[in-house]
C-alpha cells in the first residue's frame, strides 16, 4: 500500500477532518452523559401471596361437642399444638390465653394437647386463667389424628395462624412469646381482617 | 458416628424378619426422576444417585444395578444396603490399617468396614480429630474421605426410616390395646401416633423386669429398644425431598426427619410423607403398579407445594442427559472417525472418506444435543465451568471444520475436526470424572446475560484460534512434505487467515465484553488480572501476525508458523492463568496439570522451530 | 522541515512497527502476570502497568506499558491521517478509530479516575470512601464536635520535619515510619525517654510489604512535644484495639492512623444488607445493599447488587463483598469509582466491533482476492 500524502492532504481531508469532529463529539456526550446521568430506581415488586386452605377435621371439645373446623366462624383462629409435659407450653399459653381475650371474639383458639391422658391434659388447664372463653377450643388429640396425621406436627409448642378465609397464613415454631410487639402486630392483623370484610 | 455404630450393630442383632425378595421388576424411572434439592439445586434422584454412588464406588453401576436402583435399595431396605459391598478403597494401606479382609475387587459393605473402624477407634479417632492441613500422606486421607463418606451413606440410608414398616406386634391383645392391626407391620410415624398408649403399658414394666417376662413384655421390650435404636436418625438431612411449606420460595427443602424436627410440617407435607410411605409399602409387597401410582402422586404434590422450584420437563430432561451419555458417545464417534481417516490414509480407498464424513456429522449433532440440553437443564449458557467451557471450544472446532470442510471439500476440514473433536473431549471426559458438573454458580457468574456474550465469545473465540493453530500445522506440513502442490497451500493458506481474522473478531469482542462485564461488576473496566492479561494475549498474538503479514514483515511461512503458535498461546491462556491463582479469576484453579503443559508448550516451540528451519534451508537451496 | 515531518509520520504509521511494539507488548504482559504471582497484585500492576519505565535490576531503562501505549497511539493517529479513505479499507479504517478511542479512554480513566471502599454498617452514613493504597494521620478534637480534622498525608509524615497545625497546641516529631509493621513485644518495659501507652512495652518494626494490601498495618513513632506532662515517646499503629487519646489542657485529641479518606459530594446510608445463599449450602447466590444517597438534603434510594450498580453523579457504588463481625449485623463493603473515561470502551468495543465485521463481511461474502487479508 502507498501513501499518497498530496491526495491525502486535499480530498480526504474534509472527510476526515469531519470523522475527526464526530468522534469527538460523541466522547464528549459520553463523558457528560455519565456524570449527570441518574440512575433509575427498580421497580418494585409486590409478592403475591397464595396461601393454603386449612384442611377440614372433626374434633371433640371440653363440652364433649363434636365439630367440623370448617364450620366455625370465619374469624382469625390460631391453631396451638401443645402439652402439659411441655415446658415452653406451660410457659407460654398462659400469654396467648391473654392475647385471645383481648381480642373480643375476633380471634379463636383451637388448642390441640397432645397429652399422656385426658386427665394430665385437664389438670393443667383448670389453672389456667381465661380458660372459659367461649372461643377457645380445649382438644385431646389422643392419637395425633390431628397433629401428626393431619398437620405433620410432631413436637410442641407449635402453632398455625389462619385468617378468616381459613386459610393458613403463617406457622409458629416453639414459643414465640406472645406479648411480643412483633407477634401482637401479626395478631391484629388477623384480627383486623373480620372488620375489613 | 461410632457411638451410632454400636447401636446400629446391636440394633440389627434384634432386627425381625429379614426383607422381602428382590424387587426388580418396580420401575426406576418414575422414582428416578422425583426432585430432591442438593448442592444448591433441585435435581432428579436419579443424579443424586449417580453423584453418591460414583463417590463411594467409582461406578455408575453396582452389581448390574444401576445407580437409581442401588438408591431405592438404600432407602427403602437398609439392611440389605449395609450388607452390599459398596466402597471402593484405592490404597492398600487403608485396607491394611483397618484389617480388612482382602476382597479381590477392592470393595467393601457398610458393615465391613463400620466393624473394622470401630476395631481401630483410635487410630480412626486421631485422624478425624486432628487438623486437616496436617494430613498429608494420600493414604490418611483417603482413610478420612472413607470416613465422610461412611457418615453420608448413613446418613442417606435413614432418611426414610420413619416410613418403612418395621415395628410389628405378634400378640393379638397388646395389638388391640394400643389400636394397630395385629401381625401387619407399621412405621415409626404410625408409632407415635400411638406412643401415649404404648408409654402407659411399659411404664410399670420400667422399674422392674422379672425373670420370666410375658410375651407382650417382650414385645413391648422391642419396641422400646427399636425406638431407642433409631434416636440418632432425626439427624439424618441429606435427602431433601421435602419442600418448604412455610417459607418463601428459593428456600431449603428438608429431610423428612428434619422437617419434622424443626416443625415445618404441614397438611401438604403430612400427604407428600403419606405417599412416601405407600411407596415403601409397595416396595415391601413388590407391587408395581401401587409403586409407579404413589411416585406420580408424590410429583404431583411436590408441585402442588413448589410450582416455583420445580421444573418438571427439566427433571425428564437431566435424566435424559445422565443416560444418554451424549458426549461419551461422541467421543466415540470422533474416535471412529479418526480411525476411518487414519485407514484411508494407508489404505487410499475411497469408501473411507464419506463413512468419516458421516461420523463426524453424526458425534457433532449428538455433542450439539448434549449442549442444547444441558442448557435447558440448567436454564443458563453452558460455559460457567472449567469443564463447560472445554466442551463449548470442542464443539465450535467441530461446527468451524465442517464449515471448512463444506468449502473446500478436500478431507482438510474434515480431519482438523476429527482431530480436535477427539482431543477436546477426551480432556473433557477427564474433568467431567469428578463431582458434581451441573453445580449452580457462584454469586460473581450468576448472571445468564453475560455469560452468554462474554463468555460464549471468548470461548467461540478460543475454538477459532485452535483452528487457526491446526491449520497453521497443516500448512507447514503441507509445505514441507508436498512442496510443489502450489493450489493447495494457497488454498490452505487462505482458510488460515479466515480462521484468525474471525479469531480475531471473538477474541476482541469477547475481551471487550469482558471489560464491560467486569465495569459492571467490580467497579473498573480493565485489573490487570491473569485470566484479563490472559485473553488480552491472545488479542495481542493475533494482532501481531495479522499487521506483520499485512506489512510484509512476515510471508506465507511466518505467518503460518506463527498461526501454529497461536496454539501455545491459547493453551497458556486458558489452563495456565488457572495455575496461578491469584486475582478474581482464580475459582478455576487446577493443580497438576502444569507438567503437562510445560511438555506441550516444549513440543510444539521444537516442531515450529524445526518446520521453520526445514522451510528456510529449502528457500536458501531453490 | 515538512519533508521530514511527513516522512516521520510515515514511518511511524507503518504496521511493521506496531507488530514488533505488540511483540514488546506481550513480554510485559507475561512479565507483569508472573510478578502479579510473586509480588502481589498491586505492585506488580505499579511496576509494569501503570509506569512509563520499568528498571530491570534496578539500572537498565526499559519501556514501560503507559510507553508502549503512547507509541502506539501516535502510531495510529499517523496511519488514520495518511491512510486513502475509500471503500475498500472501510473496515479497517473503522478497526482503527475504535482502536484510537479506546487509547483514549484508557488515557482518561489512568489520569482523571479515583476508587476506594466503603465499609458502612448497617444503619450508618458515611460522606468519604478509603483508599487502601494510602495512609494518614488525622488528628480529631474530641470536645469540639463540628470541629473538622486535621489530616496529613503519609508523605508527611514519611517527610523528616516536626507535624504541627494551628488545630491542635502540641507538636509531633516522628521517630520511625514502616508501612508496614511487625508489634514486637519487648523483654522489660521502656524506662527511658518518657513512654507512652503502647510505646511502654512495644516497638513497632519493619515488615516487608505485604502483597495483599488491606493487610499492611502501618505505624508511626514519635516523640509529642510542647504537651505538658504527656511529653515523650508513643508508637501508634492502623486498627489499634485501644484508640490513642491524648489530654492537653483539659481537651481530648485523637489520634488515628487510617486509610485514606477521599470526601464524597454525598452521604451513603446503609438500610439493609442481605445476603442470599444457595439453599442448604454456604456458597453465596448474590448480595445486595439497599442505600440510602443524601446529597446535600437531596435523598435518593438506590439498590445496589452483584452485577448491578448504583450510578450517581459520575460516581458509581458497586457491591464489592461484606463484612460479619461477631454479634453484630453484617456490614456492607461497597467498591465507589469515578472514571470519567467509563464509556469510552463501550464506544470502542461498538465501533471495533463493526469495523471488523465489515472487513469480515467483505471477505468472505465478496470474496475479494486482492489483498492478502
Amino acid at each position: 500500500m502507498r501513501f499518497d500524502l498530496a491526495a491525502a492532504a486535499r480530498g480526504d481531508m474534509r472527510a476526515k477532518l469531519s470523522s475527526l469532529f464526530a468522534i469527538l463529539v460523541i466522547c464528549g456526550l459520553a463523558i457528560a452523559y455519565d456524570t449527570w446521568h441518574q440512575a433509575e430506581l427498580p421497580p418494585t415488586i409486590t409478592e403475591i401471596n397464595t396461601f393454603k386452605m386449612t384442611p377440614n377435621f372433626k374434633f371433640t371439645a371440653q363440652n364433649s361437642k363434636t365439630y367440623d373446623f370448617n364450620h366455625l366462624p370465619k374469624t382469625g383462629i390460631i391453631l396451638h399444638f401443645w402439652a402439659s409435659w411441655c415446658v415452653p407450653c406451660q410457659v407460654e399459653l398462659p400469654e396467648l390465653l391473654k392475647q385471645i381475650q383481648n381480642a373480643h371474639g375476633e380471634l379463636a383458639l383451637v388448642a390441640v394437647s397432645i397429652d399422656n391422658s385426658h386427665e394430665a391434659m385437664q389438670k393443667f388447664i383448670d389453672q389456667l386463667p381465661y380458660r372459659n372463653n367461649t372461643h377457645i377450643y380445649w382438644i385431646w388429640d389422643q392419637n395425633k389424628d390431628i397433629s401428626l396425621k393431619t398437620f405433620n406436627t410432631a413436637n410442641v409448642p407449635e402453632s398455625i395462624l389462619i385468617n378468616s378465609q381459613h386459610q393458613m397464613v403463617q406457622k409458629i415454631v416453639g414459643d414465640p412469646g406472645w406479648n411480643s410487639p412483633d407477634i401482637v402486630k401479626q395478631l391484629n392483623e388477623l384480627a383486623m381482617e373480620n372488620n375489613q370484610r | 458416628m461410632m457411638k451410632y455404630l454400636f447401636v446400629l450393630l446391636f440394633g440389627l442383632l434384634i432386627m425381625q424378619s429379614a426383607w422381602a425378595a428382590e424387587n426388580s421388576n418396580l420401575d426406576s424411572r418414575a422414582f428416578a426422576q422425583l426432585p430432591v434439592q442438593h448442592n444448591g439445586r433441585i435435581e432428579p434422584l436419579d443424579s443424586f444417585a449417580r453423584f453418591y454412588l460414583t463417590a463411594f464406588s467409582g461406578n455408575t453401576s453396582i452389581d448390574s444395578m444401576t445407580s437409581d436402583e442401588w438408591l431405592v435399595e438404600l432407602l427403602f431396605a437398609p439392611d440389605r444396603a449395609y450388607h452390599r459391598a459398596v466402597f471402593k478403597i484405592n490404597k492398600l494401606e487403608v485396607e491394611h490399617t483397618l484389617a480388612l479382609p482382602n476382597h479381590p475387587s477392592h470393595r467393601y459393605s457398610f458393615l465391613e468396614i463400620a466393624a473394622a473402624m470401630a476395631a481401630h477407634r483410635e487410630i480412626v479417632n486421631s485422624l478425624i480429630s486432628a487438623n486437616p492441613k496436617n494430613i498429608t500422606d494420600p493414604a490418611q486421607q483417603q482413610l478420612v474421605t472413607l470416613y465422610t463418606h461412611m457418615t453420608v451413606f448413613l446418613d442417606i440410608s435413614r432418611s426414610l426410616s420413619l416410613l418403612l414398616p418395621v415395628f410389628e406386634i405378634d400378640d393379638a391383645a397388646l395389638a388391640k390395646k394400643m389400636d394397630v392391626p395385629a401381625g401387619e407391620k407399621f412405621s415409626y410415624l404410625e408409632m407415635m401416633r400411638h406412643k401415649t398408649v404404648y408409654l402407659a403399658l411399659a411404664k410399670p414394666m420400667m422399674n422392674k423386669m422379672s425373670n420370666h417376662p410375658t410375651r407382650q413384655q417382650i414385645s413391648l421390650l422391642q419396641i422400646g429398644l427399636m425406638l431407642k435404636h433409631m434416636e440418632p436418625d432425626k439427624q439424618s438431612q441429606l435427602l431433601r425431598i421435602v419442600p418448604p411449606a412455610w417459607q418463601k420460595d428459593n428456600s431449603e427443602w428438608l429431610s423428612p426427619w428434619v422437617m419434622l424436627q424443626a416443625g415445618q410440617g404441614a397438611p401438604q407435607t403430612a400427604a407428600l410423607l403419606q405417599s412416601w410411605a405407600r411407596m415403601a409399602q409397595a416396595y415391601q409387597n413388590n407391587n408395581p403398579t401401587e409403586w409407579t401410582a404413589a411416585a406420580k402422586d408424590i410429583s404431583q404434590q411436590n408441585l402442588s407445594l413448589a410450582k416455583k422450584q420445580i421444573r418438571p420437563r427439566a427433571l425428564t430432561a437431566e435424566y435424559i442427559y445422565n443416560h444418554a451419555y451424549l458426549f461419551e458417545i461422541s467421543f466415540g464417534l470422533y474416535f471412529t472417525a479418526l480411525l476411518a481417516l487414519l485407514i484411508k490414509l494407508g489404505a487410499r480407498r475411497r469408501i473411507f472418506y464419506p463413512v468419516a464424513a458421516v461420523l463426524l456429522c453424526g458425534g457433532f449433532v449428538l455433542h450439539f444435543t448434549g449442549e442444547v440440553l444441558r442448557i435447558y437443564i440448567m436454564a443458563r449458557p453452558p460455559v460457567g465451568t472449567l469443564y463447560e467451557s472445554i466442551i463449548f471450544v470442542g464443539l465450535v472446532v467441530v461446527a468451524g471444520s465442517l464449515l471448512l470442510e463444506a468449502r473446500g471439500r478436500n478431507g482438510l476440514g474434515l480431519a482438523i475436526g476429527v482431530l480436535g473433536g477427539f482431543i477436546l473431549q477426551a480432556i473433557g471426559m477427564t474433568f467431567a470424572a469428578t463431582a458434581d458438573n451441573m453445580e449452580p454458580l457462584v454469586a460473581v457468574l450468576n448472571t445468564n446475560f453475560w455469560l452468554a456474550t462474554h463468555v460464549m465469545a471468548i470461548t467461540t473465540g478460543y475454538g477459532c484460534c485452535l483452528l487457526t493453530g491446526i491449520l497453521g500445522h497443516v500448512y507447514l506440513l503441507q509445505k514441507i512434505l508436498r512442496p510443489t502442490r502450489y493450489n493447495m497451500h494457497q488454498e490452505t493458506s487462505r482458510m488460515m487467515s479466515t480462521a484468525s481474522l474471525v479469531a480475531l473478531f471473538f477474541t476482541l469482542t469477547g475481551t471487550i465484553l469482558g471489560g464491560i462485564w467486569a465495569d459492571q461488576s467490580w467497579g473498573r473496566f480493565w485489573g490487570w488480572d491473569p485470566k484479563e492479561n490472559g485473553a488480552l494475549l491472545i488479542v495481542l498474538w493475533l494482532l501481531s501476525m495479522l499487521h506483520g503479514r499485512l506489512s510484509g514483515l512476515l510471508r506465507a511461512n511466518g505467518f503460518a508458523m506463527a498461526a501454529a503458535a497461536t496454539l501455545i498461546t491459547v493453551t497458556l491462556s486458558w489452563f495456565g492463568v488457572n495455575l496461578l491463582s491469584v486475582g478474581l479469576h482464580s475459582y478455576g484453579f487446577i493443580s497438576g496439570i502444569a507438567f503437562n503443559l510445560f511438555l506441550f508448550v516444549s513440543i510444539e516451540i521444537i516442531f515450529i522451530a524445526a518446520c521453520g528451519l526445514i522451510l528456510r534451508r529449502r528457500r536458501v537451496v531453490t | 522541515m515538512k519533508k521530514t515531518v511527513l516522512n516521520l509520520i510515515r514511518l511511524l504509521a507503518q504496521a511493521r512497527l506496531f507488530a514488533i511494539t505488540l511483540l514488546w507488548l506481550m513480554v510485559i504482559l507475561v512479565w507483569g502476570t508472573v510478578a502479579e504471582k510473586t509480588d502481589g497484585l498491586y505492585a506488580a500492576q505499579q511496576q509494569f502497568f501503570s509506569s512509563y519505565i520499568i528498571w530491570l535490576w534496578h539500572i537498565i531503562p526499559l519501556p514501560g506499558l503507559l510507553t508502549v501505549t503512547a507509541v502506539i497511539f501516535v502510531g495510529l493517529m499517523c496511519r488514520l491521517i495518511l491512510e486513502h479513505w475509500s471503500f475498500k479499507y472501510l473496515g479497517t479504517i473503522v478497526i482503527h478509530i475504535g482502536a484510537a478511542v479506546l487509547l483514549l479512554g484508557g488515557f482518561l480513566t489512568a489520569r482523571f479516575s479515583h476508587e476506594g471502599t466503603m465499609l458502612i454498617p448497617p444503619g450508618e452514613n458515611r460522606n468519604y470512601m478509603e483508599d487502601d493504597q494510602h495512609v494518614e494521620l488525622a488528628v480529631t478534637a474530641l470536645n469540639a464536635p463540628g470541629q473538622p480534622e486535621t489530616v496529613f498525608s503519609e508523605a508527611q509524615l514519611n517527610a523528616d520535619g516536626a507535624i504541627t497545625d494551628t488545630s491542635f497546641p502540641f507538636v509531633i516529631a516522628p521517630t520511625a515510619w514502616c508501612r508496614n509493621c511487625d508489634l514486637v513485644r519487648l523483654p522489660q518495659p521502656v524506662t527511658k525517654g518518657n513512654p507512652h501507652g503502647v510505646a511502654i512495652n512495644f516497638i513497632l518494626k519493619s515488615a516487608a510489604h505485604d502483597p495483599v494490601e488491606e493487610q499492611n498495618r502501618a505505624g508511626l513513632t514519635f516523640r509529642l512535644q510542647h504537651a505538658g506532662d504527656r511529653d515523650g515517646l508513643y508508637a501508634i499503629f492502623q486498627n489499634m484495639p485501644i484508640p490513642e487519646i491524648i489530654t492537653v489542657a483539659g481537651k481530648r485529641y485523637f489520634l488515628d492512623l487510617r486509610p485514606a479518606h477521599i470526601p464524597l459530594p454525598f452521604s451513603v446510608q446503609l438500610l439493609h444488607f442481605q445476603e442470599d445463599l444457595y439453599p442448604g449450602t454456604d456458597k453465596p447466590r448474590a448480595f445486595q445493599s439497599d442505600v440510602m444517597l443524601n446529597d446535600h438534603g437531596i435523598l435518593w434510594h438506590g439498590l445496589i447488587s452483584m452485577n448491578e450498580p448504583l450510578r450517581y453523579k459520575g460516581y458509581t457504588l458497586y457491591q464489592s463483598s461484606f463484612m460479619e463481625s461477631a454479634g453484630r449485623q453484617t456490614a456492607t463493603v461497597l467498591a465507589v469509582v469515578k472514571n470519567t473515561g467509563r464509556l469510552f470502551p463501550y464506544l470502542a468495543g461498538t465501533i471495533m466491533a463493526i469495523g471488523l465485521l465489515i472487513h469480515l463481511t467483505q471477505r468472505l461474502v465478496w470474496r475479494r482476492r486482492e489483498s492478502v487479508l
